[in-house]
């Protein structure tokens, strides 16, 4: 007969649940489509890479990119810029790939980001946000860095460190066997020996 | 009660969380926005805080005299 009663799982049966609940978590996230946050607007058009930016506005629809290629943004507003900025986000921090200034009454403008700049910290899908003043346009849209194995890039290799060695450290937070209940002291038998 | 592992297990959680985010983006799965980057991680601690909680004993075994 098991040492396990009825009413216990073991712990490997409640880990593997927790595990199913985070990748049905991951599932509904990857599901859901990204809709929140400013699209191009006020009469302004944006493309990365020569495709609209409006229409790679969720995961599904990204512009794929090599991670050796010149990504260009353009960026038309309906009136006259004075200076430009585009902005690449990840984990919710903005960091600056690229501004300037058009020339004056120049309504649209063109930035050159070099990929590989960025690709040897990580591949993947990131969002690319480009904002004007003058005429204050702001548009963004997703790029899918492709072309070498995430697991090779630095966030993933820090990735692959936090998944493994936090996995590790749940299954050794698993109350012991020998701390859960499983034995039972002499004065224990011997009361049920008297009952 | 057995004695639990709730510390460890939420940092371990924390960690876990994160690096499958990570994970996930680079893997071009999903974007590492920033309700990711907190809900996962966080979930993720309930869980290892969860499972270090400590057990209740089960009742001594009784020998039939």
């Amino acid at each position: 007969m098991s040492a396990r009663g009825p009413g216990r799982r073991s712990p490997v049966a409640t880990l593997a649940r927790a595990l199913t609940a985070v990748a049905m978590l991951a599932a509904t996230m990857a599901l859901v489509p990204d809709v929140a946050g400013a699209q191009v607007t006020g009469g302004c058009s944006a493309t990365i890479d020569g495709q609209d930016a409006n229409a790679a506005q969720s995961v599904r629809s990204a512009i794929a990119v090599d991670q050796k290629s010149t990504v260009i943004v353009r960026g038309t507003a309906p009136g006259p810029i004075s200076s430009y900025k585009v902005y690449l986000t990840f984990a919710g921090i903005r960091f600056l790939a690229a501004e300037g200034t058009p020339s004056s009454n120049d309504n649209s403008y063109t930035a050159t980001i070099k990929v590989s700049d960025y690709a040897k910290y990580g591949v993947g899908l990131y969002r690319v946000d480009g904002e004007t003043t003058g005429t204050k346009c702001t548009g963004w849209g997703y790029v899918k860095v492709t072309g070498r194995f995430p697991l090779t890039t630095v966030a993933g290799v820090v990735g692959s460190l936090f998944a493994l060695f936090g996995l590790l450290g749940m299954v050794l937070s698993f109350p012991s066997a020998a701390s859960s209940g499983l034995e039972a002291s002499p004065g224990q038998i011997n009361k049920g020996v008297r009952s | 009660m057995s004695k639990g592992h709730r510390v460890r297990g939420g940092f371990s959680g924390f960690f876990f969380g994160l690096g499958i985010a990570i994970l996930l983006q680079q893997f071009g799965v999903v974007a590492l926005t920033l309700p990711i980057v907190l809900a996962l991680p966080f979930a993720m601690v309930l869980v290892g805080v969860a499972i270090g909680w400590p057990r209740r004993r089960r009742a001594a075994p009784t020998i039939a005299a």
